[in-house]
């Protein structure tokens, strides 16, 4: 049974380059009523050795992460077995790396792929030339304080979304890249959810759900989005067979509200984007929760829910998405 | 006792790399000490900064994205020079120092190191301090390292 869980998926501690402590992160994560927090400090896993059972039990639990600061790009490399060393990556050598990384069951993801590199921000753009994305699981499209607003996420999504019309694989996830409590509380924080298995929280349910494309990103309600196909149901990540289908859906607004409804985020509708192009939009009611279904005959590639409303004043705007359910030839 | 005091110049050259230098324990101690330091930081020269931000930008910003970038030179308040400092010891990686400040001390013991390093006995043995270099627009970056052994006697 999968359980969908809300995460803070891209941190730094005075580790590195933050001002947070471990146990610091950990209670601003409780606030913004988490249920999990990846400590992803720049190269370098030494906060892992401040995470306790006890701050845990008291707070949330810590995903152990670390964030690949490289010279050529940022990489979030979630949970893996053993430490892979960042220092020899160069943009021909990077698939050798991420293979290591994925044998050793970390999951890759790319960090903020179209921030300014050096001598802005150094190294933060991605210029690896990956061959082999099958060991990269997902691309952070949302990154920053303020996701929905930044510049450079536009060409990060647009970036995913062309990475599977190629035919790659990829989840795709947010990130505040939190290094310090400055947010004020009512700064409107979206979230990366994973579904985990019996809605346990730790490092491998969370690496387990990167790697399978359990993951969507909302900035306010639960999304939901399943394809049932001869009897049987597929979840986020799965692959289906073109043809015949039924979508089913659900927006539950009443997840973590106090978080996001002050923002003046109001859902509006769902659209089903296949292989990049909208392909079906459904008008919300407004209740409180809301679910559907809608036949529909899948063409081979993949499809993905997005959620679009109200937001701070702004009307259609992305509220949140899904990573992509895969439609092989049938 | 000082293992090893030394200044590393670096230049745009080395920009993108890593400068390794290997040192030795003899035997084992109860603290490593790493002071390092490096300058310039800020690039101050304008023209230079200029050049920098003028020249990469559009390595980074789709071609339909450079009007939201046009005042980019005014907005870059303090462009820098970025090189930490990351430790080994044989074969294990015990972590690196990823922050802006030029002047940082960092150690290693078994009780507690500092942040971003592991805790770590340093043990006799070989060991790697490995300078990354980030970023270098500068001429030329001096990088001093000083590395301090203390003994048990040394610190009763
Ligand atoms: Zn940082
Ligand atoms: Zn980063």
């Amino acid at each position: 049974m999968i359980e969908y869980k809300a995460f803070e998926m891209h941190s730094h501690t005075f580790h590195s380059d933050g001002t947070f402590s471990v146990e610091s992160l950990c209670q601003a994560c409780k606030v913004r009523e988490l249920d999990g927090v990846a400590l992803t400090d720049h190269n370098t896993m030494s906060g892992w050795e401040e995470i306790t059972p006890a701050l845990e039990e008291q707070t949330l639990p810590v995903i152990r992460g670390i964030e690949w600061t490289t010279f050529y790009g940022h990489m979030l490399v979630i949970g893996a077995d053993r430490y892979v060393d960042w220092r020899l990556a160069t943009p021909e050598n990077i698939d050798r790396f991420t293979e290591a990384i994925s044998a050793a069951n970390g999951a890759v993801g790319i960090a903020h792929p179209f921030s300014l590199g050096s001598p802005f921000c150094t190294g933060c753009h991605w210029e690896f030339r990956v061959k082999e994305w099958k060991n990269i699981h997902y691309v952070e499209v949302w990154s920053g304080p303020f996701p929905l607003f930044e510049p450079y996420n536009e060409p990060g999504f647009q970036m995913w979304t062309d990475l599977l019309n190629q035919g790659h694989r990829l989840a795709a996830s947010c990130g505040i890249d939190w290094h310090e409590n400055d947010l004020e509380e009512n700064h409107h924080m979206p979230v990366t959810c994973l579904g985990v298995e019996n809605g346990e929280v730790s490092t491998r349910t969370a690496r387990e759900a990167l790697r399978a494309g359990r993951v969507y990103v909302t900035g306010g309600p639960a999304l939901d989005f399943q394809i049932e196909q001869s009897g049987k149901r597929h979840g986020l990540g799965a692959a289906v067979n073109s043809g015949a289908a039924t979508l089913l859906w659900g927006v539950d607004q009443t997840a973590r509200t106090s978080q996001w409804n002050s923002f003046g985020l109001i859902p509006r509708r769902v659209a089903f984007i296949q292989n990049g192009g909208e392909v079906l939009s459904i008008e919300l009611s407004g209740q409180e929760k809301e679910k559907g279904q809608t036949a529909y005959e899948l063409w081979p590639g993949w499809i993905r829910l997005e959620l679009y409303g109200d937001y701070q004043g702004r009307a259609d705007q992305l509220l949140g998405f899904t990573s992509p359910i895969y439609v092989e030839k049938d | 006792m000082i293992l090893l005091d030394q200044t590393i110049l670096f230049h745009p050259e080395d920009d993108k790399t890593n400068h390794v230098i290997p040192f030795t324990l003899s035997r084992d101690c109860v603290k490593l000490e790493f002071a390092c330091s490096y300058t310039p930081k800020v690039i101050q020269d304008e023209a230079l900064k200029r050049w920098a931000v003028l020249s990469n930008i559009g390595r980074y910003v789709p071609r339909y994205q450079l009007p939201l970038y046009q005042d980019m030179y005014d907005q870059v308040e303090d462009l820098v020079n970025l090189l930490t400092l990351s430790l080994d010891y044989e074969d294990q990686y015990l972590g690196c120092a990823h922050r802006h400040a030029p002047i940082q001390t960092h150690f290693l013991s078994a009780k507690q190191s500092s942040p971003g390093f592991l805790r770590h006995h340093p043990a006799a043995g070989d060991y790697r301090a490995v300078i990354n270099i980030h970023s270098i627009t500068s001429p030329e970056v001096a990088f001093h390292l000083v590395i301090t052994a203390l003994f048990e006697e040394e610190t009763v």
